[in-house]
């Protein structure tokens, strides 16, 4: 291989619609950032000219889709993620510069294709889709593509770019430098259905049957820009600067820290041993399935039937019609298995977020149960809403959602927005409509209890959805709700998980959630390494979120996750790729820094520490709402001894928590008066190229309230 | 033989106001807490039937509380309080939960079927 | 040679129209039977066999045979392929295609230069020294299999096979048969196996088996036949 660039595709491909040019530059430059997010962010401050816009459908937004070193290499459980940065769609009160993530193959064939990023900036006068052929790139016209669904368009395109590219029995021809290259991978597609077409804010981007980059509106930013999809085909490679260092690696990676294949332990504990299963929620059409993975996966989450529906469904999208659908089958699990798992291929077709659909739906149900929706009611709506739990039903509500008709044109700029609009904004504050944060849907993790989830949720962007530290919950909760003694004793657990978080922390209180501990300096350490962590390593150099962080793992004698292990560490896979020198706390001191990027751009969309804030009722009510058994977490008690401890019943002290934010502020250099950076935070971070930006929009904090 | 009146089969079989609903969750890890409302003594059922990939997240005793309050059942709320105090472990209680209700649904359609 | 001998030959030989000269240092493991033109192409001694009911389509195998061979990651020089389409049905929306070691190896027989031969070091694995590839893609078209189970090295102008990992540089351990195939150790689940004894060659679908264990089942998939060519 000729490219050096260890890791690096070396080449960035921008994409200008309205000029409708495509150009590339070197990779080197970003080199610093990593890939994915941090990649994304700095090209994003490079190519987006206006930064205060807070509507990613507005033209000047810029889209970057974003491999990473780790993408198309066999690095476990990081080969095929992918990121997507730009400014989002129905966030409240504004969208902010955010970012979603998606698996499949779609960036290690980029990377094959001899790409490190897609940047898209402006809006084609008519749809179009981008067409990329190893190095041979072209704007086409969508033509009849732009209206068809996510499966339709890209089985149209398989079908017709390997016609186009002919071949030899079994492999496509595609240009290479040097006469021409083969592959047997049918073209990776990256696409929005008629949501993203229709610019509502649930529409997503779609990738194989069911790979979503699903919160935060990116579909409606492509439909938008009038880009139907990107295909890729490539049949390059990665360079690797250590291969031996890096295939070491992967095998000691499965040898000591991955699931038994053919005797798995159903009792382990932690995200990386976990044995292969597909994440689905409700009861499998039969037991005729595979589980299928993303590219480089080492234990995989999703599952392809022989029904001809639910390939690569998985997660909260197999779940959350199902209450109403048992309902409409009077308990037939066979016939619900069949509505529930059609619903959610209708939401990957439609190209539509399904995440708030769950609770947005049981608000509606209520509103119309109180005589406040129906037709020609206060809230307008023709669908037929006796059929709730039916395919038929289902089908309509998305196809309305997705083309913002009906109930959809209320919520098509987001859900608190149409509770605004619709004179229910009470119902979003009082937690009826259970949107906690920045507009977006609860995760299932309660602000009040799990407090790493809610507050980085508030210092960033988006519903953070990071799981590392969240895997805590589940496995000692499960463990008690069977009966079983827990794996590892509460001491163990946080002595363990936090000896990996040094020395950000200074030991096992920053996991101690008990209310006595919730505000502490040592709760916002573990707060601070996890969003630094996630920065870097999960969304940067893109390892998947169910699999890492590997705090705690019970496939090792001692108990001690992959991560940050001389073995199959991040930075091992990292070194090995890349050829640098990292070390595991320096990949975090890189989240750091684009976490202060990020800080920046948001700055000047105007944030404030004001607006940082949750929906009232996380301050003025008890988590209590639902007849939950219990929230277990590891605690210190009086006596200063571990347990794990249930953590219902309470609520956050607004006072308390914003002497929490005013603290994090100073320990990150930032104006506390306003969550803002300053020059001297900006100097620390090595990001001095964005103040002047900054000071011309009068968006740089007061440096002597630090 | 069932000792329940039609009056109280009919009762058994009924669904509460949305406003009487019990609200709890279904526990899908990693995915999260997902809310569930539950309006009839069938829907619990369902609700607590065991699952390989889900669980029901609720507390028996509460659930005792709705079914006295909103069905008047109080010989079925008993045995789940019972079954609270006895079973050794929430999952086992909700199994054990989930034969009682749906012996109790089916007796009281066989009463109002005649 | 008597009638019997001649059945044994010809069960495992082939007419070779080159002359002499080389022949032997060109045939690897390969021999000639003196004072002919008949080809004695020995058995390789491992053959890799496939679940496809089993891969998850993490194309692991395909990036590490590429990364132990080449030092870099990729799927089109894989040795080893895995075609998925995301919306067919199971099992029919995952191919394995692996390099069956063919007992009659025609793409040993059809290359022109014996670059493609037999390495008697290594077990008799069919394999291709790169120096010697002239790059004509006999070998490719040979094979019998769809998707053809050779790649081509653009870069490098000659043909590649699956070789069993005997000259795997970037392989810590010692390759071949008898030694440690790549694709075979970093599957997650374990549907790639080696085996020393060959599959039914008359077969079509002898090189598909069945790799689920018991805990597939108790995990609630299933652990049927699964009878696909290939």
């Amino acid at each position: 291989m000729e490219n050096k660039l260890y890791g690096f595709a070396g080449k960035i491909l921008l994409v200008d619609l309205g000029a409708g040019t495509t150009t590339a530059v070197s990779s080197e430059k970003y080199r610093q950032w990593g890939g994915g997010h941090g990649l994304g962010s700095a090209l994003f401050w490079d190519y987006c000219k206006d930064k205060t816009i807070t509507d990613g459908r507005d033209p000047k937004n810029v889209m970057v889709v974003a491999a990473s070193p780790f993408s198309g290499t066999n690095t476990p459980s990081a080969g095929g993620r992918c990121e997507v940065v730009g400014v989002g769609v129905g966030q409240y009160p504004v969208s902010w510069y955010t970012r979603s993530n998606f698996g499949g193959r779609f960036s290690a064939t980029l990377k094959y294709a001899g790409w490190d990023a897609v940047v898209v900036m402006g809006r084609a006068r008519e749809p179009v889709w981008l067409d990329i052929r190893n190095h041979e790139v072209a704007i086409r016209p969508a033509g009849k593509l732009w209206g068809t669904d996510t499966k339709t368009l890209q089985q149209k395109l398989w079908q017709r770019l390997l016609e186009e590219a002919g071949g030899m029995e079994g492999w496509y021809r595609l240009p290479g430098k040097r006469g021409p290259e083969y592959s047997t991978q049918k073209p990776a597609i990256l696409c929005i259905g008629p949501a993203g077409e229709h610019q509502v804010a649930q529409g997503c981007l779609i990738h194989d049957s069911g790979n979503g980059a699903g919160q935060c509106g990116f579909g409606a930013v492509w439909g938008s820009k009038n880009l139907k999809a990107i295909a890729v085909q490539g049949s390059g490679a990665v360079a690797v600067a250590d291969p031996a260092a890096l295939a070491a690696a992967r095998f000691a990676a499965k040898e000591h820290y991955a699931a038994d294949f053919d005797n798995p332990d159903l009792r382990h504990w932690g995200p990386f041993g976990v044995p292969a299963w597909p994440v689905i929620f409700f009861d499998q059409p039969n037991e005729h399935r595979r589980v299928q993975a993303c590219q480089g996966c080492i234990a995989g989450c999703r599952a392809r039937f022989n029904v001809g529906y639910g390939n690569e469904v998985s997660c909260q999208e197999t779940e959350w019609y199902s209450p109403h659908v048992i309902k409409w089958c009077k308990g037939d699990k066979q016939k619900a298995s069949e509505i529930v798992y059609k619903t959610a291929d209708l939401c990957n077709q439609l190209g539509l977020n399904s995440y708030p659909m769950g609770i947005g739906l049981d608000w509606l149900i209520g509103l119309r149960e109180e005589g406040r929706l129906g037709p020609g009611k206060e809230i307008d709506s023709k669908l037929d809403w006796d059929k709730v739990g039916s395919l038929e039903f289902i089908r309509e509500l998305l196809e309305a959602l997705a083309r913002g008709e009906d109930i959809g044109a209320l919520v098509a700029d987001g859900w608190v927005q149409g509770a605004i609009k619709a004179g229910r904004e009470a119902d979003w504050r009082s937690g009826k409509l259970l949107f906690t944060y920045w507009g977006m849907p609860e995760h299932g993790y309660d602000s009040r209890l799990e407090l790493e989830w809610g507050y980085e949720t508030l210092i960033c962007d988006r519903d953070m959805n990071s799981h590392s530290i969240n895997f805590i919950f589940w496995f000692v909760n499960i463990s008690v709700i069977y009966g079983f003694k827990p794996r590892i004793s509460a001491e163990k657990l946080v002595k363990v998980a936090t000896d990996k978080m040094k020395p950000w922390v200074s030991g096992p209180e920053a996991l101690d959630y008990a209310t006595a501990n919730m505000y502490s300096d040592a709760v916002m350490d573990m707060v601070r390494w996890h969003t630094f962590y996630s920065r870097f390593w999960k969304n940067s150099c893109l390892l998947c979120d169910f699999r890492w962080a590997d705090l705690f793992n019970t496939n090792r004698p001692d108990l001690s996750g992959a991560t940050a292990s001389e073995t199959a560490g991040e930075q091992v896979f990292w070194n090995a790729v890349t050829g640098e020198h990292l070390s595991f706390n320096d990949g975090i001191a890189r989240g750091r820094r684009i976490w202060h990027l990020d800080n920046a751009i948001w700055a000047l969309q105007g944030r404030h520490r004001d607006m940082m804030v949750f929906a009232d009722y996380v301050y003025d009510k008890d988590c209590d709402t639902f007849e939950f058994p219990f929230y277990l977490w590891p605690c210190r008690n009086s006596a200063g001894e571990w347990e794990y401890t249930d953590l219902l019943h309470r609520r956050l002290d607004r006072e308390k928590f914003e002497d929490w934010k005013t603290r994090f502020f100073k320990k990150e250099g930032l104006d506390p008066g306003s969550g803002r950076p300053t020059r001297a935070g900006l100097k620390e971070q090595g990001l001095e190229f964005v103040t002047a930006e900054l000071e011309r929009h009068k968006c740089l904090g007061r440096e002597d309230k630090v | 033989m069932s000792t329940l009146k039609r009056t109280e089969a009919e009762r058994l079989l009924a669904e509460v106001p949305y406003r009487d609903r019990l609200r709890t969750v279904r526990m899908a890890m990693p995915s999260g807490m997902r809310p569930v409302s539950l309006r009839s003594l069938e829907e619990v059922g369902w609700f607590l039937e065991p699952s390989l990939r889900t669980l029901p997240g609720i507390r028996l005793e509460n659930l005792a509380d709705w079914i006295e309050k909103n069905f008047a059942d109080l010989e079925t709320a008993d045995k789940l309080r019972r079954l609270t105090r006895e079973s050794p472990s929430p999952a086992a209680a909700c199994k054990a939960a989930w034969s009682v209700i749906t012996a109790r649904v089916e007796e009281a359609r066989g009463v109002v079927d005649g | 040679m008597n009638d019997g001998d001649k059945a044994a030959i010809s069960r495992r030989t082939f007419l070779k129209s080159l002359g002499t000269v080389g022949l032997v240092a060109a045939a690897g493991g390969a021999f000639f039977l003196p004072g002919s033109r008949l080809m004695v192409i020995p058995n390789s001694q491992g053959f890799l066999v496939v679940d496809m009911g089993k891969c998850m389509g993490c194309c692991s195998c395909m990036t590490t045979c590429a990364l132990v061979h080449h030092g870099f990651t990729s799927l089109s020089l894989a040795r080893i392929q895995i075609l998925q389409d995301p919306f067919a049905k199971y099992p029919d929306d995952i191919t394995m295609a692996v390099c069956h070691q063919c007992q009659d190896a025609p793409c040993v027989k059809a290359c022109p230069v014996h670059a493609d031969h037999v390495d008697g070091n290594f077990g008799n694995v069919r394999t291709i020294d790169p120096q010697r590839c002239i790059g004509c893609l006999q070998c490719i078209a040979a094979c019998p299999w769809i998707p053809k189970r050779l790649q081509w090295d653009s870069d490098k102008g000659h043909s590649q096979k699956c070789d069993l990992c005997a000259d795997a540089p970037y392989l810590k351990e010692k390759g071949g048969p008898g030694g440690t195939q790549s694709c075979v150790k970093v599957c997650p689940v374990g549907a790639i196996a080696f085996v020393d004894k060959m599959p039914d060659q008359k077969s079509k679908s002898s090189y598909n088996v069945n790799l689920r264990g018991k805990a597939w089942k108790i995990m609630d998939g299933s652990t049927d036949d699964i009878v696909r060519e290939g």
